[in-house]
């Protein structure tokens, strides 16, 4: 029981560090919260169902899905952010809001208010491992986000580009006068946040077998909660906090009371905040 | 080289700087000097586009360059010390070397210059792997130049590169600063608080108050000035006071 629910806590909690990734890499690089996020990845699941529905290809949709999340990204930093820089910090925080409002109403009318289901079935073969039930499907979803994370940690540690971001992130002036390009760095953090937003809406449409206009209003909400609970700005606190968060809530809904399962979730951010108020791995100075 | 006509720039509604108008040949070293608030930085911030100008000319070789932003213009050949030295502190020693050269593609000819910076400043050989936020003052002053030096530019703006150093490691900055005009004719603006020590280095230096030119020349000449030695070169205090 508890090791079925830690593997299901992993799942979930590997999709909130995905989604807490593209919060707190913009976050940090830019001092806004991008709510947009969760519909990022609403854009990205829906892509992928109504490619596979057309085509047939699991990959071509996947890729499809993750392409129009990051076209999207960019879009997003290009039209609500960048002609507000310099202002005051509640004033893109407000457009982030309008662009997330945006965004699902116009899902709604592009893909329609109802749940679609996922157009490809899977029946994914389960094996157990000490009585817990574990699925290829899960097994997937946990190695492709490791796979994720690995790269994006690789890219920002050990490139040019990737170090570009973290100097523009530490000090935006000093990276324009060693002649970096700002808003360059600017568009890679979305473009980056936004794919990994887009693949989580992809693994969680397949996961869950269905995709609606609000699917991504709650693992927005939770993945900015493990960003938050992690450490905002840091990048192993949103892998942390993702975890965290997806494995709470799932004891919590095991042992506890499963129609209080979201609720969880926040409680543990309260907690994590009133007694690290920096979250986990949060600097403190 | 470097030609600065009749520049204004404003922060919001206070004009930090009135109609300054300076000008850098090659190979030589220019001081400005000026209290705090001056608007020193600010004229330096300018030139290497971190701030814009409202109106006024900034030529680089009789190219415009006031428009252009900074990644452009260092490209060009202008590279800037900033104040405060503004490392990325969280980053190694040889991280920030290597941001430095971020606009060069040709990577085999910058490690090469890693090797000359290396030999420039040899301490920072040894703290290679450390990170640049654990360094000494004098360090991440050395540093920060060397990182600027990596883009190779033609023409260095210095600012402030003796705050909060001790004497004995501001003169060997000093050193250095002297060593890169004389071995590579890198032609440098060099803002200082300490005019003592500015106007022994400098060729020609101005005086900045308030936003505004108010005295320049060689600096031999200014030296003797007695306006300049009274308010910047602490000297005739006495004949005051009596």
């Amino acid at each position: 029981m508890l090791i079925q629910q830690l593997i299901n806590g992993l799942v979930s909690g590997c999709v909130y560090a995905l989604v807490a990734l593209g919060y707190t890499m913009i976050f940090g690089i830019l001092g806004i919260v991008n709510f947009a996020q969760g519909e990022i990845y609403m854009f990205g699941a829906f892509t992928a169902v109504l490619t596979l529905a057309a085509t047939g290809n699991i990959w071509l949709a996947s890729a499809a899905g993750i392409a129009v999340a990051c076209v999207l990204g960019v879009l997003l930093e290009r039209i609500a952010f960048r002609p507000l820089r310099g202002m005051h910090p509640l004033i893109p925080l407000i457009s982030a809001i309008g662009a997330s409002i945006f965004l699902s109403s116009l899902a709604r009318l592009l893909f329609g208010p109802e749940d679609r289901a996922f157009p490809f079935e899977f029946h994914p073969s389960s094996f157990y491992f000490y009585g817990a039930q574990i699925n290829q499907l899960q097994l997937a979803i946990i190695a492709v986000s490791v796979g994720l994370m690995a790269i994006l940690t690789l890219f920002l540690n050990m490139t040019k580009h990737g170090k570009a971001i973290i100097a523009v992130a530490m000090d935006s002036d000093a990276a324009r006068l060693s002649g970096i390009n700002v808003n360059r760095a600017y568009e890679i953090t979305f473009l980056l946040g936004s794919a990994l937003s887009g693949a989580a809406g992809i693994m969680m449409a397949i996961y869950y077998n269905s995709t609606s206009p609000s699917m991504g209003l709650l693992p927005g909400l939770k993945g900015f909660s493990a960003a938050i609970l992690g450490g905002v700005g840091s990048i192993p606190g949103a892998i942390i906090g993702g975890l965290v968060l997806g494995i709470a809530e799932n004891l919590g809904a095991a042992y506890i009371s499963s129609s209080f399962k979201d609720a969880f979730a926040f409680i543990a951010l309260v907690l994590v905040l009133i007694l690290l108020p920096r979250g986990i791995m949060g600097s403190r100075k | 080289m470097l030609q600065v006509r009749n520049l204004h720039i404003y922060y919001g509604q206070i004009q930090a700087v009135k109609g300054a108008s300076l000008h850098v040949k090659p190979g030589e070293i220019v001081a400005l000097i000026g209290g705090n608030g001056a608007g020193k930085s600010t004229i330096l911030r300018a030139i290497s586009g971190i701030v814009k100008s409202t109106s006024g000319s900034i030529l680089l070789s009789d190219t415009e360059i006031s428009s252009l932003p900074p990644e452009r213009i260092l490209k060009n050949g202008i590279g800037h010390v900033p104040e405060g030295r503004r490392l990325f502190r969280g980053l190694t020693v040889h991280d920030n070397l290597m941001l430095g050269a971020y606009s060069r593609n040709d990577s085999a000819r910058i490690k090469n210059d890693i090797e000359t910076m290396e030999l420039l400043f040899p301490i920072l050989g040894k703290r290679r792997k450390q990170l640049a936020g654990t360094l000494s003052g004098g360090e991440q002053q050395m540093l920060a130049m060397a990182r600027t030096l990596m883009a190779r530019p033609r023409m260095l703006l210095l600012d402030e590169p003796s705050m909060g150093l001790a004497p004995i490691i501001t003169s060997q900055i000093y050193e250095k600063i002297g060593l890169l005009n004389k071995n590579e004719g890198l032609s440098i603006l060099l803002v200082e608080q300490n005019a003592k020590l500015a106007l022994k280095l400098a060729h020609r230096g101005y005086v900045i108050e308030t936003g505004r030119v108010v005295m320049e020349g060689p600096t031999s000449e200014l030296r003797e000035s007695n306006e300049i030695q009274r308010a910047y070169l602490g000297k005739g205090y006495r004949e005051v006071w009596e």
